[in-house]
């Protein structure tokens, strides 16, 4: 019995713990904070490890699946600690680094990028997070969450546009 | 199509989507449009180096060592309470043994990272690996999970580490030398929290670590999937370096670290 316990998280670790960093950045930017990316991070893996006999019976195992897998139920956990934490304020990070030291260009430019992602209603950030970090197709967005395709086009067109000029304000109060 | 008509389509556009979602009229329409408009031309760029940017933003920064031993912990705690028929019985998660199970595990993701565990008889040999899997794990994706502390200042970095660990690592910056400090982390390596402390030696990144152990050892070099690795012990320590450095580099360093730690 212990044996085979081992052996599954033995094989659960092979599969799913190169796919921690990918992890982690999905959560990061729908929880917008580092402290409860890694709690988010933390139950997902429970999760998955919960679920695995189930990813693997339906066949999954490669490097794609696997990654796929795991990453959405990253965002059904940021999705389920989101609605826990709905009565309580939720504490958006801001990195006074950008208001301080001089930065290289390229951490100014990452800086930025994150806040103004924070700024964005979690509708919007949730699309522009499957688009661009998990590179999912509009189909595959559109089933994610589960809404027609048309809407997933719209509201990225939107997300897209507001991000742009949030970019421009963060930006300029940054300098 | 109106010019915000066009506006609207180009975030599909960008994405190489917008056959699925649009007529091929408007297709059409818009790759006649492109052409002629300066300001449409330029949000596409925009957004095209939006994505290109979210994801160099997302990606730098990988996961905390932390976390990443949190987690071993944690799967290895759940299957612990699973291989008992499935009784939920909660053990505490920081148990020695489960910290020592963890260290399987941690070692288990190396594997899982694509570094082949090599024996798994020999102390050395898996210590070897761990030590060789964190280096590359604290060097993948960007430099954030290098340091805990990030600093070339030995006066900053020293202090960091008390209450940290149960011994005082050797932390000294051997700039004049060639090797200036960048920073130190806590790292986990066979089961016990050391001391990893990073510094360069020209573009590259060096890893050493520190715990204490009672044999006194001469250096002793391997190369590991073209990494180079010195291992040592001195006045109580014991020492891992590894790089992509000359091993040459690595010996240059093993000395200066001698002569501070009397």
């Amino acid at each position: 019995m212990k044996k085979d316990a081992d052996e599954r998280a033995g094989r659960f670790a092979k599969l799913m713990m190169p796919h921690l960093d990918a992890a982690y950045a999905v959560a990061r930017q729908l929880t917008r904070n580092r402290h409860d990316a890694e709690d988010v991070v933390q139950e997902a893996y429970l999760r998955a490890l919960r679920y695995f006999d189930g990813f693997r019976g339906a066949g999954g195992s490669s490097e794609q699946e696997s990654r796929a897998w795991l990453l959405t139920i990253v965002r059904h956990t940021c999705y389920s600690a989101r609605r826990r934490s709905m009565d309580r304020a939720e504490t958006i990070e801001f990195d006074d680094r950008l208001h301080s030291n001089p930065l290289s260009v390229d951490e100014d430019q990452r800086l930025t990028i994150e806040q103004a992602l924070a700024l964005l209603p979690y509708e919007a950030r949730e699309v522009v997070v499957l688009r661009e970090l998990e590179g999912l197709s509009y189909k595959e967005i559109a089933q994610a969450i589960n809404a027609p395709i048309g809407t997933v086009m719209s509201r990225l067109a939107r997300a897209r546009e507001r991000l742009r000029k949030l970019i421009g304000d963060v930006a300029e109060r940054a300098s | 199509m109106t010019h915000e008509q066009i506006e609207e389509l180009l975030s599909a556009y960008a994405d190489g989507e917008l056959d699925g979602v649009a007529s091929p009229e408007d297709v059409a329409s818009l790759q006649a449009h492109l052409p002629a408009c300066a300001s449409c031309t330029a949000r596409l760029a925009e957004y095209r180096a939006m994505g290109g940017a979210l994801r160099r933003q997302a990606h730098a920064e990988s996961a905390p060592a932390a976390l990443r031993q949190r987690i071993a912990a944690t799967l290895e705690a759940a299957e612990a309470t699973a291989a008992s028929p499935w009784a939920r019985r909660r053990r505490p998660m920081w148990s020695p043994g489960v910290l020592a199970a963890a260290a399987a595990v941690v070692l288990a993701v190396g594997v899982a990272v694509g570094v082949p565990v090599g024996g798994r008889g020999g102390g050395n040999d898996t210590t070897a690996q761990e030590v060789l899997d964190s280096h590359v794990r604290s060097l993948a994706g960007d430099q954030a999970h290098l340091f805990d502390v990030a600093s070339t200042d030995q006066h900053t970095v020293k202090p960091w580490f008390s209450g940290k660990l149960d011994f005082a690592p050797s932390v000294v910056d051997f700039g004049p030398q060639g090797f200036p400090l960048l920073g130190g982390r806590v790292d986990f390596i066979a089961g016990k929290r050391v001391a990893a402390l990073v510094y360069g030696r020209r573009q590259h990144k060096i890893n050493v670590y520190e715990w204490p152990g009672d044999i006194e050892s001469k250096p002793a070099g391997e190369l590991r999937l073209g990494y180079s690795m010195l291992h040592w012990s001195h006045a109580g320590m014991v020492y891992w370096a590894v790089s992509d450095v000359n091993p040459n580099d690595l010996q240059e360093l093993a000395r200066n670290i001698d002569t501070i730690s009397r």
